[in-house]
């Protein structure tokens, strides 16, 4: 009987002990496992037959996905074109079975839109996003800047930033962006309007006094342009610099930049800037 | 019918549900997974709110799933199979009080169930909140907007379970029941999207007839999609009310007709 008992328990302890050893050796071969095959993976369907499929879980399959590729870029060591295509195909198939999660929004700015060949993709996706979360100006950020940065396309990236500062709670960099992308396309009178909107909706004191600031410098750099328009309208051509401006008695003086700095003048756009920025 | 005799029927089905196992089984794996909750959400940085929301409406309505499938139409079927039935209505009580009395006792084990799992997940997240700070609630979050959820939630519960009555009184099989009313959950949360997705005509082509088929089904199966409001509560958008009221009363209307004709079949069933 004891014997019997001794010999179970023996038995018992053998199975523990074996499991444990496999156990290990499992884990520590698996870490072992060259880099190309820790590959990230996702079922190419397309996202509105996984739509259909996940029912009333399409939330939680939005949250699985995402996460799945976050936790894949988190721990590669090595990321290939093909992990780069499934990462992408991960982060689309998240965001059209829910495309309010912002994770979802915030990953595909982080992971995809600065890669070449991606700029368009991460755009296209982060617009999708947008449209939908309508009541977030980040989203609408993302979409002008990627237009303005990776792009380099400044009419959509005025557009988009132009949507975005309107947004409610948007911070003033979507504004002072949206103007200066704005002017720079030759859109002045669009910055101008939006600085005024701006200036109407600030509550805060120094978000007033910043808006105004603005207003006044784009204020000051339509006056210029406009005497520039009028310079070439009496003479065929446009100005070489500014001074040709007073010099003609197209202006009396210079308007006032409120930031102190000397206005910049492009002769072959016939473009006035307040600052040397671009 | 009378209401006294559903009420004794209902009480017996609520305690005959609470103590079966497969019940006790299932809220402990509910409990467990509400535990979850803590290592689930530091992995998001963002809308942490709307996971728990996503999380918590997942466990409530596999739990009612589970509860619906395996329990509801096991007590129906087995009183029928085991002829206990019989002696049942050898009482002074009609099929009709029978079968509604069932219904009625199982929409309360179920409402039972699904007050305990979103208790427990209300709970969770108040402590997930309090102790993760990666964890908020969600945006503009409404204890309002939160129970017409689970008022839904419920709701689309209770035309499952009118239609496993349907099939439990019609079928002589258990699985038969089992598997038609998974398949009428399957059709009821993806026949709307699949219907959106061929209108939009952007990945498949079919012709007007099958479309109009398809249509003519969505008048048959119960649209379990309607009854989803996720959305609402995990982003805190505004709940179309009028869309809410007439949603409310298609499912309610829904389950009266079903209840007519589960009490049709089971009232010319030949039980001996």
């Amino acid at each position: 009987m004891i014997a019997g008992r001794l010999l179970g328990l023996s038995a018992v302890a053998l199975l523990l002990a074996a499991y444990g050893f496999s156990f290990s050796r499992m884990v520590e071969l698996r870490a072992a496992l060259p880099p190309e095959t820790r590959r990230a993976q996702a079922l190419a369907v397309d996202p509105t037959l996984l739509k259909v499929a996940s029912g009333p879980f399409r939330g939680l399959m939005a949250d699985y996905l995402v996460l799945k590729a976050s936790v894949f870029m988190g721990g590669a060591s090595e990321v290939t074109e093909e992990d780069w295509e499934a990462v992408y195909m991960l982060l689309k198939q998240s965001l059209h079975l829910d495309p309010l999660f912002f994770q979802t929004g915030y990953y595909i700015q982080g992971l995809l839109s600065w890669r070449e060949g991606m700029h368009q993709k991460a755009v296209d996706l982060l617009l999708y996003h947008a449209e939908h979360r309508y009541w977030d100006w980040e989203p609408m950020f993302y979409v002008g800047f990627n237009y303005f940065f990776y792009l380099k396309d400044n009419a959509r990236a005025a557009q988009y930033m132009r949507q975005s500062a309107e947004r409610p709670g948007a911070a003033m960099i979507a504004a002072t962006l949206a103007a200066r992308l704005s002017q720079r396309t030759g859109e002045t009178l669009a910055a101008i309007a939006l600085l005024k909107a701006m200036y109407e909706q600030a509550e805060e004191g120094w978000r007033k006094e910043q808006y105004a600031k603005r207003l006044e410098a784009h204020l000051a750099v339509h006056q210029i342009e406009q005497a520039v328009s009028a310079f070439q309208n009496d003479y065929g051509r446009r100005p070489d610099s500014l001074d040709e401006l007073i010099e003609a008695g197209i202006l009396s003086e210079f308007p006032r930049n409120p930031f102190n700095l000397p206005f910049d003048y492009e002769p072959d756009t016939g473009r006035v800037f307040f600052d040397q920025v671009r | 019918m009378k209401s006294g005799n559903i009420g004794l029927v209902a009480g017996i089905t609520i305690k005959e549900g609470l103590r079966n196992r497969a019940m006790q089984g299932i809220l402990a794996i509910m409990l467990l997974l509400c535990l979850v909750y803590i290592t689930i959400i530091p992995m998001f940085a963002f809308d942490t709110g709307k996971v728990v929301v996503d999380l918590g409406f997942a466990f409530v309505t596999l739990a009612g799933l589970a509860i619906v499938v395996f329990l509801g139409i096991a007590l129906l079927t087995r009183d029928i199979h085991q002829r206990t039935v019989c002696m049942i209505l050898s009482r002074p009580l009609s099929r009709t009080d029978y079968v509604v009395g069932k219904y009625c006792g199982l929409a309360g084990t179920v409402l039972l169930a699904v007050l305990m799992i979103v208790l427990l997940t209300v709970v969770t997240s108040w402590l997930g909140i309090r102790l993760i700070p990666e964890m908020n609630p969600p945006r503009n979050f409404s204890w309002g907007v939160l129970g017409v959820g689970v008022l839904f939630q419920y709701l689309s519960l209770l035309m499952l379970m009118a239609v496993a009555f349907f099939f439990a009184c019609l079928t002589t099989s258990e699985y038969l029941s089992m598997l038609f009313t998974i398949c009428v959950y399957v059709i009821g949360n993806s026949l709307e999207t699949i219907i959106d997705v061929i209108q939009s005509g952007q990945f498949v082509n079919v012709g007007a007839g099958y479309l109009a088929l398809l249509k003519v089904v969505s008048w048959v199966f119960p649209n379990l999609s309607a009854f989803d409001l996720k959305v609402y509560i995990a982003y805190g958008l505004p709940l179309p009310w009028h869309q809410v009221v007439w949603t409310g009363v298609y499912g309610l209307l829904y389950i009266g007709l079903l209840a007519v004709a589960t009490l049709w079949v089971f009232k010319r069933k030949e039980i001996t």
